[in-house]
């Protein structure tokens, strides 16, 4: 069967391009700020400035020289002319078709059509980028640790106590300086990685040398341990426990925690897929012609590894959007002023209103299915190998 | 075999240690300590009369005072232990000007030439203009306002304070001379008196402290809940087998098929349904007459009081009609994923030359499914299964808070809305530990199940 002609599937990309559109071009669809405006005879783009310059647009514009958003309603504005819990089928008694409540409001008189389209932005944010980071370190830590295996990285006496001495304080000078000393996250993460990669350029560089006998060091034995111990902690209980540690709640506390505990899923199926795909006779001839290992593995095995990650990819995607959303159903980790799917859904449930259940609970319905019958496409196309 | 057994509990116990000690730090990262969540549960006031000196007795009983770990690696200019001091806002201060880089030693003459001035000064006339810069003096840690407060300071000539504020010049001068920029780790070890292994014996003891809530032992608050949690794991576990086995090998047996087109398509929906969509969903159409008379058939969430001295199946059965919803909940989202395992196992098995065999010895389909391939189908499924117990109680989490079934995830997330630390780090470690041991008795039951692993390990 060609997956590519497969209806489910063509319908399944579409519906998450119309997400990310939605997503990226929420303001222009729903929002209290005019997408032109017509003042004095000049033509402005409230909207479009407004993202440039952080300043709240003055409302000293007349309705008729303007065009509203489709939705003309923030998420977070208060609507004072309807009343509140405002079902989707029942307001009748405002006639005006251009301020209707298309799917009804909340508890506080907010349209839930605008949150709904500004909370995609939100859960896809959260899903992708967690996904994104999850993948990088997850990936590259699993290729090499099936690469490698227990015997592959093979350092010198001098070396690795050069690295005993060198490493350890390193790290603790890093954390000292920028975690205790001037908290600077990024700093500390940024120092990381410009230490990672001259590390592995010098090590690569002086391990040529076969002066010395070598030691193994057993890389791969060190990630099943790690994965078993992220493993041991049940899911949401630890995320739980995670996210109520930091005192201000922000998206970014989330993606962090998100991508700190899916790594490991995409290291062990990374692994997995560099096992199958070593033995293989291309991998051996490339070897034999003394390609480096990193070539090998960044340009020989990870495109064959791709397609098949790119089904993990989909899946976690759909798992984080469905944390998030968990997560701010139950009320914990996001900041208030942030427009959630889920949050909409619990106000709906406390207050036995359908249209706040079934449409935002829809949303992430119809884009977990989206992701998985993508996933299950890929899965099945002739690209997959394992799984 | 019992080599391999004892092989995997041995490797369990580094994990389990691991496990302990990444919770135990976990539990010290969050905001406040024990010691004024104590003073909660005493019902003193924090701004109160006795609340310091009733704060300094809790932090040396609970223990505190002492390091946390078995070692430390600080800075050359820390103290060995910064815990031994008892009272919040001094320990808060030092730990200030401590991580501006300033020598422990220095910092401590300071605020002893301080504490005399503003000791003396708190004695005097309250209502002086140099009172107000005394009183910025005591709780300022930033450098710069310090020594603007102290210059504002000397201008006042005064016979008794003038020699007082001099020294306290020299000796901030020479805290601000010595900080130390530059510095080496220094290992110190404290033994084992420390606070790790003191709540490592006790977590081995049972012992998880006290809930600040309501002053209850925590170990009975989890085994309270604990029961609810298991019941609803229970029957998810064996609800779900009944409906999920028999669809995946019938679906699986007669492939392409209407029944499991039809099977996989309901699982593809039921598997992309969020939990909470569904159960908020079940709750707003069939539990109130709102939206439907018909449909309100299933009573309100939230009535879950059980009578004292009933017998446990006895609540069970008055308490019956409040877990169907849940437990629908639950079957729903969990039948998805074992049912397209099911179908995918056998249409592995089914591809197998064994079956081929039996094709050619003349069995029919039916005989050759229920001989052949089931046991084979089964054993994998055992890990499936029991892997789906433990990630079954984060499933029941959110379950139980829907429905106010007062369970482990329902009793977690109340502490973590009132900061009752203890039971939240409680609960963590529990099911960790719960974790583990499953998936260990997993292991162990297909490996005596498996006649592959049995040969392969004699």
């Amino acid at each position: 069967m060609k997956i590519k002609n497969d209806i489910s599937f063509i319908l399944s990309k579409w519906v998450i391009g119309i997400y990310f559109l939605v997503a990226i071009f929420g303001s222009f669809l729903a929002g209290d700020v005019p997408i032109f405006c017509n003042i004095n005879g000049k033509m402005t783009s409230p909207l479009i400035s407004s993202f440039f310059t952080k300043s709240s647009f003055n409302t000293n514009y007349s309705e008729e020289s303007c065009i509203m958003p489709f939705i003309p309603y923030s998420p977070l504005n208060i609507d004072k002319d309807h009343p509140v819990a405002l079902s989707p089928f029942d307001d009748s008694k405002k006639g005006i078709s251009k301020n209707k409540h298309w799917l009804g409001t909340d508890k506080l008189g907010r349209d839930v059509a605008s949150g709904m389209i500004h909370g995609t932005a939100t859960a896809l944010k959260i899903g992708i980028i967690s996904v994104f980071f999850a993948f990088i370190v997850g990936v590259s830590l699993g290729m090499m640790s099936a690469y490698y295996k227990d015997d592959g990285i093979r350092i010198s006496a001098p070396l690795l106590i050069a690295i005993i001495v060198v490493i350890p304080p390193a790290i603790y000078y890093m954390i000292m300086e920028w975690v205790i000393f001037n908290p600077s996250v990024l700093y500390f993460l940024s120092a990381c990685l410009v230490g990672t990669i001259i590390f592995g350029a010098s090590i690569s560089w002086i391990n040529k040398s076969d002066y010395f006998k070598k030691h193994n060091v057993p890389i791969d034995m060190l990630l099943l341990k790690v994965i078993e111990i992220r493993k041991s902690f049940p899911g949401i209980f630890i995320l739980l426990a995670l996210v109520s540690l930091f005192a201000v709640p922000s998206i970014w506390n989330i993606v962090f925690i998100i991508a700190l505990l899916g790594w490991t899923e995409f290291a062990r199926f990374a692994r997995a897929e560099t096992l199958a795909v070593k033995e293989e006779n291309y991998i051996l001839s490339v070897k034999v012609l003394g390609f480096s290992d990193v070539r090998i593995l960044v340009g020989h095995i990870l495109p064959n590894i791709l397609p098949t990650l790119i089904v993990m990819v989909c899946f976690s995607i759909g798992s984080a959007v469905l944390l998030e959303s968990t997560l701010s159903f139950l009320g914990i980790g996001l900041p208030v002023e942030e427009v959630t799917w889920g949050k909409m859904m619990a106000e709906g449930r406390n207050m036995n209103a359908w249209w706040l259940v079934v449409f935002p609970g829809l949303a992430i319905f119809i884009l977990i299915l989206s992701l998985n019958r993508l996933a299950t496409g890929y899965q099945k196309s002739k690209f997959a190998r394992l799984l | 075999m019992t080599g391999y057994v004892l092989k995997r509990i041995l490797l369990v116990i580094p994990t389990m240690l691991v496990v302990m000690i990444i919770a135990f730090f976990l539990s010290k990262l969050v905001p406040g300590d024990a010691a004024s969540a104590m003073l909660i549960l005493q019902g003193i006031q924090p701004d109160g009369p006795n609340a310091s000196k009733e704060y300094e007795r809790n932090y040396i009983h609970l223990k505190l005072n002492k390091p946390t770990f078995y070692f430390s690696i600080l800075p050359d200019f820390y103290p060995e232990n910064i815990n031994q001091i008892p009272s919040d806002t001094k320990r808060k201060q030092i730990n200030d000007f401590l991580i501006q880089k300033f020598n422990y030693s220095d910092i401590q003459d300071y605020l002893s030439v301080r504490d005399q001035i503003t000791y003396t000064k708190a004695n005097d006339n309250k209502d002086s203009l140099d009172n107000n810069y005394t009183y910025n003096l005591i709780f300022e840690t930033q450098p710069s306002k310090i020594k603007s407060s102290i210059e504002q300071l000397l201008k006042y000539k005064n016979a008794e304070i003038s020699p007082k504020i001099s020294a306290l010049e020299t000796s901030f001068n020479n805290m601000v001379k010595n900080k130390s920029n530059f510095y080496y780790p220094k290992i110190f070890w404290h033994g084992l008196d420390n606070q790790f292994h003191f709540w490592f014996k006790e977590i081995i003891a049972g012992n998880f402290g006290l809930s600040i809530k309501d002053g209850r032992m925590v170990s009975g608050k989890i085994s309270a809940a604990l029961k609810w949690t298991l019941v609803l794991i229970l029957l998810n576990v064996i609800l779900s087998s009944l409906i999920s086995i028999p669809t995946g090998l019938y679906a699986g047996y007669k492939e392409n098929g209407w029944f499991d087109r039809m099977s996989s398509f309901i699982s593809l929906l039921l598997y992309a349904t969020p939990v909470f969509w569904l159960a908020s969903l079940l709750i707003v159409f069939c539990t109130s007459d709102r939206y439907s008379t018909f449909l309100n058939i299933f009573p309100t969430p939230g009535t879950w009081y059980i009578p004292d001295n009933q017998s446990f199946f006895r609540s069970m059965g008055l308490l019956s009609g409040q877990l169907v919803l849940p437990v629908i909940c639950l079957v729903a989202n969990d039948i998805a994923q074992l049912s397209r395992i099911t179908k995918n196992n056998v249409l592995e098995q089914k591809s197998k030359l064994y079956v081929t065999l039996a094709k050619a010895k003349g069995l029919n389909d039916w005989v050759i499914l229920k001989k052949h391939i089931l046991p084979n189908v089964l054993i994998p499924l055992i890990t499936v299964i029991g892997g789906r117990i433990p990630a079954g109680i984060s499933g029941a989490l959110i379950i139980e808070i829907i429905f106010n079934i007062p369970g482990m995830g329902r009793l977690m997330y109340e502490s973590i809305f009132s900061s009752d630390w203890n039971v939240v780090f409680g609960i963590l470690l529990i099911v960790s530990v719960f974790t583990i041991t499953f998936m260990l008795i997993t292991d162990i039951i297909y490996a005596v199940v498996n006649p592959k692993i049995k040969t392969s390990m004699s």
